[in-house]
């Protein structure tokens, strides 16, 4: 109980100092208030009773008479352990790498201006998306997931130049768009149900059921920049890496596929044919993503499009299972994990040569290995995890997601199969080349021009290789816990 | 099963020793050499555990993966210890060899950390496939491997050519896993276990409820194991990423990585296909795979000049050989195990030669480099010279690979041809593989007089002459001697392993089904011919013929001697012209020109010697602009102009807001008047 409350509360304590405290003292703020969290929950796994994998630690019936228990609380199961850690650690490090990123130094952006801002925003953000993690219902999920988008405009816009501005207003009114339908869903499901839980859904009609179904869809797509909404997500890139990293690839847009996961586990029956269009709309998604990745010049668009294609690899499982195949989904959901390390190192990767080359375009960049071998160490680490080559994490939700595929069977799963090895395997020789390009072979004028780095984003790259190797078999552990 | 363990966790250990040693450059290969032979004494004593008390058998798995039918379950039988012996012994003498050979020049900018890490590693993974009796982990494992081979093809990773090899390898043989997953994964679903016990017995279900199922499903496996073990046209990829891998990294891939393709292929197609018509299909599929590399892999090796790349050539060709005799053993499993098991048999002990003859030429080839620094034959003549031992040994190992008795080449290649003529009589179809593969062996035997030739031989090249002189480190030259060693040693006791293979192979089968296995070189008779005359050792009495050889040789000497002719070495005579050294030498490149005229591929303006045509990816030019990214640009085509309509709507509606009160006065009037209409209209009759 007390953890929880803390777990929410060290973020939000830190935000409020950091527009407070002098600036001399922003650093220790907010290492400070990320070690408090992650502490946090380490004694929140700890105090756990043990075995019990569905725990509701605190409910408040602030609605009375709603048939919903514990209408505020907190809920704590494996699945909302698995965006927990993805929430807290990657933010735990995320805080850690932009004190050194967001520096005099960074040859990038050489401004130290609004630093205060972009801790406010982040650790708020860290706050709204634990909120999301441990929501027990779908209202409260509503309010985190707004709390999230607003946070995002906010961070897109940080540098507030045109570009980035325009960019973050972008993102907020696409995602705020999908947000209505999700606020719609909701109104419709409590006029029928009077419930707001994950499962009221299956009290519906088929028929409204289906329709309800989509609304969150709808949302869920705009959120996880799904076609077709997936536009605003590589003109986010336009924010510090720090937020590329964090909201556009491992936090926020998981909030999207975490809300199809959760209302997958949660109903089992959702209609075969939004299971389809689902499948059908992720695999669309993959193909684009794929298509695009071969004209991006922008290191960090490259790894936008490909945070689009993972992230429909997540609705991809999810598909399977309403279709059919429980397996899809667990695979699904431990995708969001592995991706989420894999696309966190590399965004960081990136993040490492805009600071210390001042560049990210493919073009400009070559043989950086020579000058920072550990770059090269942990970019490639992170490409093999993103690409499924084992150990490293991606392989085993792609391996999982493919037993799926082929589980499911008949014509719609050797269908779906042929454009989901088609995007594995392109996507595959894609990176490789671009790995290749950039890391290897004869340094080019910037890259060997390329500049030290500080300790606390080597850290975090460190950090992050170590865990491309070892989440997956966490991710394991939690899906045998929710019974795959 | 703990000696394994143990020997995996040396490995392992080794590899993180080296990794966290740093730049010690001399130290750090003794300590890989250590690790390695420490791990190989401990592998040995399971292939001696294994040979004399029966397979290793783990009870428990070390780690059930939850939703998966997978388990982390080790077990090695008789061909796995036949493997894990190739493998072992190969990784002692690629360390011992790579001590003086990552010391020259070539690779002083290189971090040696990383080599011997990756190496190590990559050994790990190699044993661990072999030893794995779980489909799933087998893949990891598999996977792992790959990984480490790229890493190594990649090793001086500022050279755009190796980046291109390790692309290309690792891309291609990434593919060809992923269709091993697909067919992994379809006979999951038909058995819900990866174990190979369960697999077995999948298989031999679906072969009578769903045959093309599994014929898709053997497909897939062959592609994959295919492309690994280098077999054309999937084998494309060995001939750039051998050469650019170093000479030790390319002696392990040649001695256990494309290995490990024909591993996979006597696992699934022999040990889990129940003989049946299946297995009659992929047999023909992988002898006709199989002929098609030797022929095209060995007279592409004809025409090349850079060393490495030659011997490439010749390991797809010899993977062609192992793949014929493969291919016809699975062919006659279900009508001839007799003939099966002896085909089977000569594969393999093909196989153990080639890791012998092909490593040691590998270390040749990386010897002549150390000494003189580059690959290109056309550049280097009459080394042996200067590398007289290494000229030696690469003698040995050149009779042995052209199949010249009594090197242990001949005595593998005599059992191939003797079981596809033999199998000729009941499908004639490999009589015509049998006689490509002896025309081949003649092929071979050019190549290598090329190969010899050319560099050892001949003048020596001026250029060159800076070179120091005396033979490359003995921690070089031991590795090379014990190859030769083993290549005249198996030549001379072709019984020596092909009794432990066939006490390796026959386990595979149901007890009974080969006949009498003792037997197999005894009294057989097969198609009405009688197998063997008596009970030769090995298909041929290598120690009577060599000794035969011997006396004969000794009675041609002594009759040059007893001749008395007088000799005269002399300068060869150029017409009188004064010629240098350099003008005369007779280089690689002008060996077999007529064939190199007749075969030529010639597209248009395109031509290139021999039969081989080499992939060029093409380079990708995307222009951002195109039809297709205009069609997906959500953005361009819909977002936009619904944002600018909105704002334009509301634009308009702003006019409403013109300041003026009569205006004003006017909208209230309006709505009021709609206000009372609607109201109208929805109470009507109330």
């Amino acid at each position: 109980m007390l953890s929880v409350i803390l777990l929410i509360l060290f973020p939000v304590a830190g935000a409020i100092l950091s527009m407070i405290a002098p600036k001399k003292r922003l650093t220790l703020v907010a290492c400070g208030s990320v070690t408090g969290m992650l502490l946090s929950l380490i004694w929140l796994f700890i105090q756990k009773p043990p075995g019990a994998w569905r725990v509701l630690i605190f409910s408040w019936q602030w609605i009375p008479g709603t048939a919903s228990q514990g209408l505020f609380g907190f809920l704590l199961d494996p699945l909302s352990t698995l965006l927990l850690l993805v929430v807290v650690v990657l933010g735990f490090l995320v805080i850690l790498y932009g004190t050194g990123y967001i520096s005099r130094h960074n040859r990038e952006h050489a401004s130290e201006d609004g630093r205060e801002r972009h801790n406010f925003w982040l650790l708020l953000f860290i706050a709204a998306m634990i909120g999301v993690a441990l929501s027990p219902n779908l209202l409260q999920l509503f309010f985190f997931w707004e709390m999230t988008t607003l946070c995002s405009w906010a961070l897109i816009s940080h540098y507030r130049n045109a570009e980035s501005l325009r960019a973050g207003f972008k993102a907020l009114l696409m995602t705020f768009s999908g947000g209505l339908f999700f606020a719609a869903g909701l109104v419709v499901l409590y006029v029928h149900t009077g419930r707001f839980d994950f499962d009221a859904l299956s009290e519906l009609a088929p028929r409204l059921r289906f329709w309800i179904f989509l609304f969150f869809l709808i949302a869920a797509w705009a959120k996880s920049a799904q076609f077709p909404f997936y536009t605003w997500l590589p003109d986010a890139m336009a924010a510090p890496t720090t937020v590329s990293m964090y909201l556009h690839a491992a936090a926020m847009v998981k909030a999207g596929v975490f809300l199809i996961a959760r209302l997958t586990f949660a109903n089992f029956d959702i209609p075969w044919l939004s299971g389809l269009i689902v499948a059908i709309l992720a695999v669309v998604t993959m193909s684009l993503a794929l298509f695009l990745f071969f004209t991006q010049s922008d290191l960090k668009k490259l790894l936008a499009y490909s945070t689009i294609a993972h992230l429909a690899y997540v609705l991809f499982g999810l598909g399977l299972a309403m279709m059919g195949c429980k397996l899809g989904a667990y695979a699904g959901a431990m995708h969001i994990l592995n991706h989420s390390v894999a696309k966190g190192l590399l965004f960081l990767c990136v993040g490492v040569l805009s600071y210390s080359a001042g560049t990210r375009q493919i073009d400009e960049l070559s043989g950086v290995g020579k000058k920072l071998p550990f770059l090269a160490v942990a970019f490639v680490c992170g490409m093999l995890a993103l690409l499924g080559v084992p150990p490293f994490s991606g392989f085993w939700s792609k391996f999982y997601l493919l037993a799926a595929t082929l589980k499911l069977g008949g014509t719609a799963g050797w269908l779906l199969l042929i454009p989901f090895l088609l995007e594995i395997i392109l996507g595959f020789a894609w990176f490789l080349h671009i790995g290749h390009k950039v890391f290897f072979g004869i340094p080019s004028a910037k890259a060997a021009d390329a500049q030290p780095v500080p300790f606390s984003m080597q850290f975090a790259l460190g950090v992050l290789v170590v865990l491309t190797l070892v989440v997956p078999y966490i991710g394991l552990q939690l899906m045998h816990a929710m019974g795959m | 099963m703990p000696t394994f363990f143990a020997a995996v966790a040396i490995y392992l250990t080794g590899a993180l020793i080296t990794l966290w040693m740093g730049d010690r450059r001399r130290s750090i290969g003794w300590v890989a050499w250590g690790a390695s032979s420490l791990a190989t004494v401990l592998i040995l004593a399971c292939v001696i555990q294994v040979f004399t008390s029966g397979p290793i058998i783990m009870e428990k798995a070390l780690w059930q993966v939850p939703g998966l039918g997978a388990s982390l379950l080790f077990r090695i039988d008789y061909l796995s210890a036949l493997f894990l012996a190739i493998i072992s012994i190969i990784s002692v003498l690629v360390t011992l060899y790579a001590q003086s050979f990552m010391q020259i020049a070539h690779y002083q900018q290189q971090s040696l950390r990383y080599f011997y890490a990756v190496l190590l590693l990559f050994f790990a993974a190699v044993i661990a496939v072999v030893a794995i009796s779980d489909l799933f982990f087998f893949f990891i494992f598999w996977e792992m491997m790959t990984l480490c081979s790229y890493l190594l093809v990649i090793y001086r990773s500022n050279d755009a050519t190796r980046l291109r090899a390790g692309f290309k390898y690792f891309f291609m043989t990434h593919v060809a896993t992923a269709f091993l997953f697909i067919g992994g994964l379809v006979l999951y679903l038909h058995s819900g276990s990866f174990s190979f016990t369960a697999l077995k017995s999948a298989m031999v279900q679906m072969q009578s409820a769903s045959p093309g199922l599994l014929h898709l499903v053997l497909g897939f496996f062959l592609l994959g194991f295919a492309t690994k073990a280098g077999i054309l046209p999937m084998g494309d990829w060995l001939p750039d990423a051998y050469p650019a891998a170093p000479a030790p990294a390319s002696v392990s891939f040649a001695g256990s990585m494309t290995k490990l393709g024909i591993y996979g292929v006597i696992r699934v197609f022999c040990d889990f296909l129940p003989a049946g018509s299946h297995s009659q299909v992929w047999g023909l599929t992988i002898a006709c795979l199989g002929a098609i590399s030797i022929l095209v892999g060995t007279m592409t090796a004809l025409v090349q000049e850079d060393a490495k790349r030659l011997l490439s050539f010749h390991v797809i060709g010899q993977m062609g050989y192992i793949f014929l005799a493969i291919g016809t053993g699975i062919y006659f499993l279900p009508v001839q195990p007799v003939l099966a098991i002896i085909a089977l048999g000569a594969g393999i002990f093909h196989l153990i030669n080639n890791v012998c003859y092909k490593s040691c030429l590998f270390f040749v080839a990386g010897s002549v480099f150390y000494k003189v620094g580059t690959r290109d034959i056309n550049k280097i003549g009459g080394l042996a010279t200067i590398l007289p031992l290494t000229a030696g040994v690469a003698v040995i190992a050149f009779l042995s690979i052209a199949g010249i008795p009594p090197f242990s080449g001949f005595s593998s290649k005599w059992l191939i041809y003797e079981a596809t003529l033999r199998g000729g009589f009941l499908k004639p179809v490999f009589v015509i593989l049998g006689l490509l593969a002896i025309f081949v062996s003649a092929v071979t035997l050019a190549s290598f007089i090329k190969f010899i030739g050319s560099v050892f031989y001949g003048k020596y090249a001026d250029n060159k002459s800076k070179a120091k002189t005396g033979d490359v480190p003995w921690s070089m030259q031991i590795p090379q001697f014990v190859l030769a060693g083993l290549c005249i040693l198996f030549g001379l006791f072709p019984r020596l392993p092909v009794q432990w293979i066939f006490r390796a192979l026959t386990p595979l089968f149901p007890p009974g089904f080969v006949g009498d296995a003792s037997s197999v070189y005894g009294h057989s008779t097969l198609a009405g011919l009688e197998l063997h005359v008596n009970d030769a050792a090995a298909g041929w009495q290598a120690l009577p013929l060599f000794v035969v050889f011997v006396l004969c040789a000794a009675l041609a000497f002594y009759l040059f001697r007893s001749a008395k002719v007088t000799q005269r070495a002399d300068q060869t005579w150029f017409g009188g012209e004064p010629i240098k050294n350099e003008d005369g030498r007779y280089r690689a490149h002008s060996y077999y020109l007529p064939f190199k005229q007749i075969f030529r591929i010639r597209i248009g303006k395109y031509e290139r010697p021999g039969v081989y045509p080499t992939i060029r990816y093409p380079d990708i030019h995307l222009k951002k602009d195109d039809f297709w990214h205009r069609l997906i640009d959500v953005d361009r085509w819909f977002y936009t102009p619904l944002v600018n309509a909105t704002m334009r709507f509301l634009r308009f509606f702003s006019n409403t807001h013109s300041g003026l009160p009569h205006v004003y006065l006017l909208w209230m009037l309006i709505g009021a008047l709609l206000t009372v209409i609607l109201l109208f209209a929805f109470s009507a009759g109330k």
